[in-house]
This record gives C-alpha cells, sequence and structure tokens, in this order.
C-alpha cells in the first residue's frame, strides 16, 4: 500500500521543523541516555528506548525503536553508529535522525512509514571507547574497558599515553634524530610525514605518540587503556593476532550484544551503519570468482543490484560529493552482517571533509586563522615554505579519493578546510618539552587534534543529517510489499474446493536479501494455509517454502481442499510482512 | 617440551592400551588372586565399566572418586550447559605437591558430539585409573606430583542425557538441545523424530515398491542390501522414522537443536552456510563458552585430548588448509612423534591431519585448543570396525558383512531390531526396523 511518491515531499517538511536544540559538541554517555530518555517521553507513541546489554566498561547499550504497534511485527531497517570509538559524529548523525524523523512523524508519509515499518536505531556500541572525547584525557580510542595485555608481557596497560604539555590531549611527538625518517610537510609544515627517498628527502625526525615509554620496551604507549575493538571483532573475515582484535572472533561483549540483536530479530530487512566505511556512494561489484568459493567474498548476483540499487537513492537523496572511498575492513560490523547475518547492509560516514579545491593561497590562509589562541586552526611557522606549493597541492586533492580519513593528502586537505571555515582547537602547535627518555634531543608535542577530522562541530551536522533521514524514509519506501491476489475458490462438488492465490511483491527490493536463502537465520517466504475444523487437504502442500521474492515477482499456489467454511490463506516473512486474506468454501 | 610429551604419551596409553597381559608384581593382602600389571587391580572405588553412564552415573563416579582420593581428586563446576546441568572439570594431582594451577597441565573432555558416549567413558576411566594408581604405580605418582589433569566427561550433558533416555537415531542427538528454528519456516523443532512404532528408537522406515532399489540380504534378512545394476529391488528407504508434522511435504526437517557444538569455536569460525552446524558466533553455546573460561584462567594447560567416536583416528590440527602456516614444523615434530606412538599402540588406528586426511572444519575444538591457545592437541576419533575382527574389511559398508558376523558370533544377535509393518499418515504401507 505504501507509494514511494508520497515520500516526494517529507523533504520539504523537514527543512521547516526546527527539533535539534542547540548543541555545542558531542554527547558522553550520560547526556545521551537523557537525550534517548528525554526523547522517548516526549514521542511516547512512537519511540521507546531499551538496552540491548552493557558494555565492558559497565554503559548501557540504548536501543531506539521507532514506530507504531508491536514493532518486531513489522519489516525493520536497523541503523547502527559507534561501533568505532572515534566517530562521535555517527552516533549525533543517527541520533538527530531520529529526533528528526519523530518531529516530522505528523507529515503523511512519515506517518505511514512508522505505521507500517519499525525503524531501531543503535547510536552508541562502543560508548566505553567515546567516553574518551569527553574524558579528562582526551584520545582518539577504539578499544571497549577490557584490561588486556596488548604487548603481551604478561602486564595489563602498563604503557599508557601522557600529556606531556598538558594541553588535555593526546597528539604527536618528533623527535629530531638522525635515525628519524619523518621531515615536515613542504606543502604544509605543520604537518610531519615519511620522508620520500625517492624524491631526495632524507629523513630528520622520529614521530611517535604523546607520552614516554613506562616500562621501557623500547615501545611507546604500546599497551595503554582499551582492549577489544569492536569493529575488528566481528565473525566475517576475522584477523587473528592483531592488535585490538581479541582473542577471537566475537569476543567483545559489545559485539555478541549486537549479533544477538541482529540474529533474533528476524525482522530487520536491512542495517545501515555510520562509520568509518562506504559502500553507499559507490556500490560493490558482482564479481563471479568471489562468489565461486566456498567462502563468499562478494555479494551474489542479485544482490549487488539491489546494492547499487540503494547506492543510486542514496547519492540521489543525500546529494553529497567527494565521498571518501573507505573500504570495508576485516572483521567489521556492515560486512558481517551480510555475509554472516544475510542482510543487506550499508554503510557510511555521514559527513566527510570537504574537499577544498582551490590553490592555497598562504596570505589569505595566515590572515584567516591569526596565531593568537593557545590551539589555534593557525599559520605554520614557516608559512613561506608552502607557497609555490599550491598547484600541486590542488591537483593531488583532486587525485585523491579519500580526503577524509588516514594520513597524508588527507591531513593536508582537513587542514586546508579547517583554515577556511576558520576551526580552532583542530590543530595543536608544535612545542618543545623535555622528554625522559630522550634527555638531550630536542622534542616537540603537537599536530592535529585527537577527533577533529572525523568529527566536526556539531553544527556541521544538521544538514547531513536531513540528507540521511531522506535516504532513510526513501529506503523505506522501497522496501517489500506483499500481497494476495486473484485468489479463486472453485467448488468442484462432492465437498471438495479448489482455492487458487498469488503471492505478488509490490515492493521495490526483493523480499530479502539473496544471500538469505543460504542462511538458517534468516526467515524464508512462507505461503500457508490455516484451515477450519473439518476441513482437510486433498492435494497441495498446507505450507509452501521459497526463495526470496523480486520485485514485481509472483508465485500461484493451489490446493485441492475438502470441507466446507472459512479458511485462511497467509503469505510473507519477517523482512517484508505478511498479507492474508479469508475464503469461505462452500 | 618433553614433559608435555611425556604427558601425551602416557594418556594415549591410559586410554587406548589397557590390559595387556598379567604379570607378578606385588601381593595384595586383599586381594584373592594376583594382580595383572598396569591395572587397579583391587580398587577403592569399585566400579563397573560395562554399561554407558548417564549424568548421575557419572556425577556419583566423580563423587566417589574425590571422596576415597581427597588428595588426589577435586572437582569444580565449570558452568552451567544450555539446560542448566552443572559441567563438572575434575582436577587430578597430587594437591600435596605443589599448586595444581602451577603445573604444566593436561586437558581431556568427551562427548561433545552427545551421542558418542564412549568419550564420556574414555575419560571417566582415565580419572578413574590415575586415581587408583596414584601411590600403587610409581610412573603415576611421580607424574601427579609435578603434572595436574583436568578430565571433564561431556561437553555436551542435555543432549547426552536425552540420547541415553529418549528415542533416538543412533546419531541423534549429536547436537545440543538449544530449539532451533532449521528449515526458516518461523517455527522452532516442530518437525522432529516420531517413535510411530513406540519401542523407544528411532529408526528406519521402507517401503516395498516396484522401484525400489533394495532388497533383502539373504544371509541376513534384517538389512537391506542394494540390488545389483541388472536386478530388480523390492524395497525403498523412506528415511528416519516419522512424519510430517508441519504439511510442508517433508519429514522431520526440524529437530530439536540440530547444530553442532564442534562448529562454535574461536578460530577460523564460518557460519552454517559454510559449515554446517554452526550458530551466531563462535561461543554461541554456554557449554563451549564455559570452556573458553576455564582455559583463559588455567593458562598452564600445555597439551590436551578430545574424545570423539568413530574411525579408529588421531587427529591432529589444522581444520582448514589455509591454516597450515599456523603448525610449524617444530610443531609437527611433536605430533608426528606422539601421532606414531599412538599408532603403534592401537592397532587399526590412525595418525591424520584433520583437513588432509579427513575433512575441512572451520570453527572446531581442535583449532581453538591447538592453534588460538597454541597447545598441543589431539582429536580421538575412537574404535574402528578393524576392531571387530582385527582387519581392515576390503569392500564398503553396503557389501561387507562384519558387522551382521559380529552381531552373530559376538553379540548374539543383541544389536539388530526385526522389521515391523506400520501404517504411515503419509506414506501408506510400511515397514519400521531395526
Amino acid at each position: 500500500m505504501i507509494h514511494p511518491l508520497r515520500y516526494l515531499g517529507v523533504a520539504a517538511f523537514v527543512a521547516l521543523t526546527q527539533l535539534v536544540q542547540a548543541q555545542s559538541t558531542y554527547n558522553n554517555h550520560a547526556q545521551l541516555s537523557t537525550r534517548l530518555k528525554t526523547l522517548s517521553t516526549k514521542y511516547a507513541a512512537q519511540a521507546s528506548v531499551r538496552s540491548i546489554g552493557k558494555s565492558t566498561g559497565g554503559r548501557d547499550l540504548w536501543l531506539l525503536t521507532l514506530g507504531k504497534g508491536d514493532a518486531s511485527k513489522k519489516p525493520a531497517l536497523l541503523v547502527v553508529a559507534g561501533l568505532a570509538g572515534t566517530h562521535l559524529a555517527g552516533t549525533e548523525l543517527a541520533l538527530q535522525t531520529a529526533e528528526k524523523m519523530l518531529g516530522a512523524a505528523n507529515a503523511d508519509s512519515i506517518a505511514k512509514l512508522l505505521d507500517t515499518k519499525t525503524f531501531y536505531f543503535l547510536p552508541s556500541m562502543n560508548p566505553d571507547a567515546q567516553e574518551q572525547f569527553t574524558a579528562k584525557l582526551k584520545y582518539e580510542r577504539s578499544g571497549n574497558d577490557l584490561k588486556t595485555d596488548a604487548d603481551r608481557d604478561g602486564r595489563l596497560d602498563e604503557d599508557p599515553f601522557e600529556d606531556l604539555n598538558n594541553d588535555g590531549m593526546i597528539t604527536m611527538i618528533r623527535v629530531e634524530d638522525p635515525s628519524g625518517t619523518y621531515i615536515l610537510s613542504k606543502d604544509d609544515p605543520r604537518l610531519v610525514v615519511k620522508a620520500d627517498a625517492t624524491k631526495g628527502e632524507k629523513g630528520k625526525y622520529l614521530l611517535l605518540s604523546e607520552g614516554i615509554d613506562n616500562d621501557k620496551d623500547g615501545h611507546f604507549n604500546e599497551d595503554g587503556e582499551g582492549g577489544i575493538v569492536p569493529d575488528k571483532n566481528f565473525t566475517f573475515d576475522y584477523q587473528i593476532f592483531t592488535a585490538g582484535g581479541g582473542e577471537y572472533a566475537a569476543e567483545a561483549i559489545e559485539v555478541r550484544a549486537l549479533m544477538d540483536f541482529l540474529y533474533q530479530s528476524p525482522n530487520i530487512f536491512a542495517v545501515v551503519t555510520f562509520g568509518p566505511h562506504n559502500n553507499l556512494t559507490d556500490a560493490p561489484k558482482f564479481d563471479p570468482s568471489k562468489v565461486a568459493r566456498r567462502i563468499l567474498t562478494g555479494p551474489l548476483s542479485k544482490d549487488a543490484k539491489a546494492m547499487d540499487q540503494v547506492a543510486k537513492l542514496y547519492n540521489g537523496r543525500t546529494g553529497l560529493k567527494d565521498a571518501p572511498s573507505l573500504p570495508q575492513t576485516r572483521g567489521n560490523f556492515s560486512q558481517t552482517a551480510y555475509f554472516h547475518a544475510g542482510r543487506y547492509s550499508f554503510t557510511t560516514p555521514g559527513w566527510w571533509v570537504p574537499k577544498v579545491e582551490s590553490p592555497r593561497d598562504t596570505t589569505r590562509r595566515a590572515a584567516a586563522a591569526p596565531n593568537t589562541t593557545p590551539t589555534p586552526a593557525n599559520a605554520p611557522p614557516r608559512a613561506g615554505g608552502a607557497s609555490g606549493a599550491g598547484g600541486r597541492f590542488g591537483g593531488m586533492a583532486t587525485a585523491a579519493p579519500s580526503p577524509a580519513i588516514g594520513g597524508g593528502d588527507d591531513d593536508l586537505n582537513f587542514l586546508k578546510w579547517a583554515d577556511k571555515e576558520k576551526l580552532t582547537g583542530v590543530y595543536v602547535e608544535w612545542k618543545t618539552i623535555q622528554h625522559p627518555d630522550f634527555p638531550n634531543q630536542k622534542v616537540e608535542v603537537g599536530g592535529i587534534a585527537p577527533f577533529a577530522k572525523l568529527n566536526p562541530p556539531v553544527a556541521y551536522l544538521e544538514a547531513n543529517a536531513d540528507k540521511h533521514l531522506k535516504f532513510l524514509t526513501g529506503l523505506g519506501a522501497q522496501m517489500p510489499e506483499i500481497q494476495l491476489v486473484n485468489v479463486k475458490t472453485e467448488s468442484l462438488g462432492n465437498g471438495l474446493s479448489r482455492v487458487t492465490a498469488t503471492v505478488v511483491n509490490k515492493g521495490l527490493m526483493p523480499t530479502y536479501a539473496e544471500i538469505g536463502d543460504r542462511i538458517r537465520f534468516v526467515q524464508k517466504m512462507k505461503t500457508e494455509l490455516k484451515l477450519g475444523a473439518n476441513q482437510s487437504i486433498v492435494s497441495g502442500k498446507r505450507l509452501n517454502l521459497r526463495a526470496a521474492l523480486g520485485s514485481d515477482e509472483s508465485e500461484e499456489y493451489s490446493w485441492l481442499i475438502s470441507g466446507t467454511g472459512k479458511l485462511t490463506i497467509e503469505a510473507g516473512c519477517p523482512t517484508a510482512g505478511t498479507a492474508s486474506t479469508e475464503v469461505t468454501l462452500k | 617440551m618433553k614433559n608435555r610429551l611425556k604427558i601425551s604419551i602416557l594418556t594415549l596409553a591410559c586410554g587406548l592400551a589397557l590390559g595387556l597381559g598379567a604379570f607378578a608384581q606385588s601381593s595384595d593382602p586383599d586381594l584373592n588372586g594376583m594382580r595383572a600389571i598396569g591395572t587397579p587391580a583391587n580398587p577403592k572405588v569399585k566400579w563397573s565399566w560395562n554399561y554407558y553412564m548417564d549424568y548421575a552415573g557419572f556425577t556419583k563416579l566423580i563423587q566417589e572418586l574425590a571422596k576415597a582420593y581427597p588428595d588426589v581428586v577435586k572437582y569444580e563446576s565449570m558452568g552451567k550447559s544450555y539446560q542448566g546441568r552443572e559441567m563438572p572439570v575434575i582436577t587430578i594431582t597430587d594437591f600435596k605437591t605443589g599448586k595444581p594451577d602451577q603445573k604444566p597441565a593436561f586437558w581431556i573432555d568427551g562427548n561433545i558430539h552427545a551421542n558418542e558416549l564412549q568419550g564420556t567413558q574414555f575419560a571417566m576411566y582415565t580419572a578413574w585409573y590415575l586415581a587408583e594408581s596414584f601411590g600403587k604405580m610409581d610412573y603415576i605418582t611421580e607424574m601427579l606430583k609435578t603434572r595436574t589433569f583436568y578430565i571433564t566427561p561431556s561437553l555436551n550433558p542435555d543432549a547426552h542425557e536425552n540420547f541415553i533416555h529418549k528415542p533416538n537415531t543412533t546419531s541423534s542427538s549429536r547436537s545440543g538441545m538449544k530449539p532451533l528454528d532449521d528449515d526458516g519456516d518461523g517455527q522452532i523443532d516442530e518437525d522432529g523424530y516420531d517413535d510411530l512404532d513406540g519401542d523407544g528408537h528411532i529408526t528406519t522406515m521402507r517401503r516395498k515398491s516396484p522401484t525400489g532399489r533394495y532388497k533383502i540380504d539373504p544371509e541376513y534378512p534384517t538389512r537391506l542390501i542394494l540390488a545389483k545394476p541388472d536386478e530388480q529391488g523390492e524395497y525403498e528407504l523412506l528415511g528416519q522414522e516419522g512424519i510430517d508434522n508441519d504439511g510442508d511435504g517433508r519429514v522431520n526437517e526440524d529437530n530439536p537443536g540440530s547444530y553442532d557444538p564442534n562448529r562454535d569455536w574461536g578460530w577460523s569460525w564460518q557460519p552454517d552456510y559454510i559449515q554446517g552446524g554452526a550458530l551466531y558466533y563462535p561461543g554461541s553455546l554456554p557449554e563451549t563458552q564455559n570452556v573458553k573460561k576455564f582455559f583463559y584462567s588455567h593458562p598452564n594447560i600445555a597439551g590436551a585430548q578430545s574424545y570423539h567416536n568413530f574411525g579408529g583416528m588421531f587427529l591432529r590440527p589444522p581444520g582448514a588448509e589455509e591454516d597450515a602456516m599456523y603448525v610449524p614444523q617444530s610443531d609437527i615434530n611433536v605430533y608426528d612423534f606422539i601421532g606414531k606412538i599412538g599408532e603403534k599402540m592401537v592397532p587399526g588406528y590412525k595418525y591424520y591431519v584433520l583437513w588432509k586426511d579427513l575433512y575441512t572444519v572451520y570453527g572446531g575444538e581442535i583449532d581453538w585448543i591447538g592453534l588460538g591457545r597454541g597447545v598441543f592437541m589431539f582429536s580421538n576419533e575412537i574404535n574402528t570396525s578393524y576392531r571387530l575382527f582385527n582387519k581392515n574389511s576390503t569392500e564398503n559398508r553396503f557389501q561387507n558383512t562384519e558387522f551382521e558376523e559380529f552381531d552373530k558370533y559376538m553379540l548374539f544377535g543383541d544389536s539388530y531390531v526385526q522389521w515391523k509393518p506400520f501404517k504411515h499418515p503419509q506414506y501408506g504401507d510400511i515397514e519400521i526396523e531395526a
């Protein structure tokens, strides 16, 4: 009954609705908990909050459920965020999207969606690591609160970071040393980059994370707080013996909580993850060689088609440009949700550093960011050194496909964008300190501030939340829809009747991902008769299972029934919903 | 390294090569006779080994051993099974000499596949043998001063109990008892086996059919054999005893459980469509989680052995070819040494590499212990048809008669049931065996 055209009005409506309260920075777990509870109280008819478990550090893993009626009985979309502890923006985007959806709940199209579908949000699946953003010492952390022996020396968390310049955050240290392999970037001397021998560059600095070698094993900060990295600990393509990966797949309780929820919610049709991976602006292609072996490594052909359809929807609805490529990584949730749990699975960072195209104008940049505040987005100490690099930098930015995350070109683009936007607090100027491990050497602390590249000031996210609401509602409108049509009853005499019905999917996507037909925990398309008293089936199966039904695909069933009175035909599956019709035999 | 070797070899010896003959060694005033060497001739805990113990049975034996040998045998629960049974681990060592968890230790488990009852027997026999031999055989006494054994009789106590006390086939219930939807219809365990003739067994159904390919074996009439290619058959086989309970046209497609606890371990885990029997993720079951917790809290475990049935094999890791790199040559040397001694000790048994000589297993216990924990690990498939008449049959199971002969000459026909007629709601007139 849902028609996709009805959703076209959503955008305009949402744009008029100002629901998101002014919020200056990202939430900690306590603030997030309050915000969710407030939301579920304000919209009690359409929203509820419960915990699906606790993190290793004892923080609730909140599930926000939007929709009317029995959520578990309706086809659902699941939005997951905050698996990457460094990605607060994903959590904020998921929340704002949910808030905007509720704010627009009275718009016809969204009201209809909330009637017929369920929207699950798990906004913060790695709260232990995310808490480091608002902790006394701020550093980018990915691991949960499990105490681990990261360097297998028999001691737990014995070599953490230290805040050597007392600015409350962990950046980098550079040490002038003849054995160093790093130099100052010629494009932006605020950055320290690897010397490139092919360009005749020779290393001058050692580059280390901020801290000292507490256990004197020659490694810096190799065993600090932070245990298992959940998004390395899922089952698909899990990598053993890797830092933060855990002892075995699904060891982290956050991972088990999420997979339990997904496996035990057979109504979840698709998963959208906000995180540092992207398969939405450019869908993965079908590659026969990747599905020819026992262990699949690429999508099945029908699924690749559906993913392409959704990628088009994403690009069309969000209008976002210059997305970073951000390939999937080993043992992450997004791929596990597809390859192991058998659901369509999409992922996007939701926000990324816009590409700054114009060649660098050092005069303007220096003027735009005066060197006055303690941690300014300041001009480099040797700004002049970068003149003449402008043209080349512009060329590089065009060629580099992933400007948002990572080092090198990403850092350059980030600083350029931060300068342009006059952001403060995103860069720490290099400052000389005394370092006990390098007593007679020049050691400086500084660099890009933790979290800055992935997480813009919160104000930058609102427009993206609008865009992702359009995408989510668009995806909801494309979901499968089961109908029972051409239902016929013919009396054949002797109390015998033939009942015929056609099951058809009038949605724009298959009833579930093709891979679901390989996975025992994905419930199959089912068509069954519920017989009345004194009726029996003479021919035909009472219960029929079949593979996923594609968009506009149909199948006719027919039964010979002995007896009279009412009987019910029921067809569907949890990811597509169930249609049912009653017939009377004479 | 050397010490680990000794333990492993000893365990093979304990479990598999007992009763080598009689020799006067020492006299026991309480024994009306002479001790046979290598045996606990006059045990404090008198126990019969001619039946398969149920949960109450092995629990009683554990308690009696702990009571009789308080300085050698202690037990604890490593946690509860899915249905809430405690899972006992027996610690056997000389508790008066050193701390148990600071001695190199050997782990033994059995019965992860619940129908493989022999694993429980062998694990318990080892515990009993060690306890009864301590203080009597110098080798054992010395070993328990410096070594610890952790022995658990069943990794699948729920289904172990179900297998013994409920109607089953010879291979159900291999799985545990956690209810699951096997056929994806949204209903759980709705079409299991049915004991149609009420004899307490789930056996085979056959029907007379002009297109059937089976005929009665003239020599052993309880048995069906394949008709020759140019010969007309008399019967068709209809699978295991049961009916189509849910009207989907299939019989017995959704039994209780239907998963494999030995595909629930954290090494190279793969989902069910790649590795049949797997659940949500490694450690979906409380039973396997309990073992993991025990291993992490006992880093002194250096060697391990898992008892299965059947086929006469000493299997070593890895379970998958792509993991061969995790068993370096120095480890292979150790495995080869032990495995080859095993072949010598138990005629008919083969020392095999799991993936190469048997089949590929993802997410198996053998790999989690062997590769994930770096513990020398064998999985033993107890018994082989070689042991029937001490020779390998040259024919396949549908041609040879070794089991029938064994039943006739050694078991006096006790192992077969006769065919009985039955009116089946879907198949009509059928017969149920045996």
